[in-house]
């Protein structure tokens, strides 16, 4: 996928360099919170999860083989700490509102679902700007080709060679989750 | 992409690709701010790790909650590496072997496997130790393949499993370093030599 971590960090992070842990949260950050978000359904409790993962992964690195993706290993502590957090917090007793509780006591997500949405996740944030953007106003508010060129006050014409050219950069990252899920992985 | 106004020619995006990008968590960014301050966070747990010198002082940050959370992941992460296709290396005295964890899919939800991959002068042998799959019913077998990110299919060899638990050798004639999964199809006998897309086992090659 694109956006790979640069080699020279991967062995840095591996080693306990703290300037290559540092990009590392700065590369990942975005999708590590996106994931807690899904699970959790709260910015300050999905921030809390992702600094327990973080410090998880920060004392695991020398664990991390620099020879491989750091993006699956990553998800996967980030889904480990997610799902302890969540029955840490069980056993602890809520003492948040009901809306919390409920998010805290659903089933969590399988690592399955959670590597997909990291996936999708990645592959925002490596779209350009203006891509990201038609993507968004058309997925999460519904609109359609016409209302968003009105709303970014651009031709149609424009918007449609943007959702184009965006379709083609997503369908190139991820239509390997197409793949599996044909096959029956998912 | 519907409510397009028509005439629309983008690339069709998987069902599921457009569900998650209707899902708000998807699009989620941290607070302003967060990232500097999970740093700083992370900065003083690396800090009183680094000055914990006492007995005292170890036994009161183990039985801290927060490092409760934090040790039983990284035991989880340490003890499940394989699980996400991490590359072990083998001894220094013998060829280098990756080893790389296989997950059943809902044909096979019980089923795992691991499989140990070794260069040797006529290929590549690939040693799957599974654990939890049914033996191939009558008519059918096992085949197992490498799968590249272009969706290139190599096959790796086929068995049945039908009479014991022995590991199970496999060879591949290429490198599986090009190749980004390793997978496990039901075929039916007579079936052709294409995959039948029923996959039953499948792990990601680092």
């Amino acid at each position: 996928m694109d956006g790979r971590v640069d080699p020279e960090v991967l062995r840095g992070f591996a080693a306990g360099d703290d300037a290559a842990f540092e990009e590392v949260v700065r590369h990942f950050a975005g999708p590590m919170f996106a994931v807690a978000m899904a699970t959790v359904g709260n910015r300050e409790l999905a921030a809390d999860a992702v600094q327990q993962a973080l410090i998880a992964a920060w004392r695991a690195s020398s664990s991390f083989s620099p020879d491989a993706d750091l993006a699956p290993w990553l998800c996967t502590i980030t889904w480990c700490a997610i799902d302890v957090w969540r029955r840490d917090r069980r056993h602890r007793g809520p003492d948040l509102t009901a809306t919390t509780e409920v998010a805290e006591l659903a089933p969590g997500p399988t690592y399955e679902a959670v590597w997909e949405a990291w996936q999708v996740r990645r592959a925002l944030d490596s779209l350009p700007a203006d891509e990201r953007e038609v993507v968004s106003l058309h997925y999460l508010e519904g609109l359609t080709q016409s209302e968003i060129a009105v709303r970014l006050g651009i031709p149609i014409g424009t918007v449609k060679s943007r959702t184009h050219r965006a379709h083609h950069h997503l369908q190139q990252l991820l239509a390997h989750l197409a793949d599996e899920i044909r096959e029956g992985t998912r | 992409m519907s409510g397009t106004d028509g005439n629309d020619v983008s690339p069709a995006l998987p069902e599921r690709t457009e569900s998650a990008l209707r899902d708000r968590s998807t699009w989620a960014s941290p607070p302003p701010g967060l990232e500097d301050a999970l740093l700083a966070g992370l900065r003083r747990e690396r800090d009183q790790d680094r000055a914990v010198t006492t007995d005292d002082d170890r036994a009161r940050r183990a039985w801290d909650p927060r490092n409760l959370i934090i040790a039983a992941v990284v035991t989880l992460v340490v003890l499940a590496g394989t699980a996400i296709g991490l590359r072990v290396v083998g001894g220094q005295d013998g060829p280098e072997a990756h080893q790389v964890a296989l997950v059943g899919t809902t044909l096979a939800p019980d089923a795992h496997a691991e499989a140990t991959i070794v260069s040797k002068p006529s290929g590549f042998e690939i040693t799957l130790d599974i654990e939890g799959l049914p033996p191939a019913p009558a008519g059918a077998y096992y085949q197992a393949w490498l799968k590249s990110a272009d969706g290139d299919l190599v096959t790796i060899g086929t068995f049945h499993a039908r009479e014991g638990g022995d590991a199970i050798i496999l060879w591949s004639g290429v490198d599986p370093e090009g190749f980004e999964l390793l997978t496990v199809t039901l075929q039916k006998q007579g079936g052709g030599a294409e995959s039948s897309g029923q996959v039953v086992l499948t792990g990601t090659l680092p």
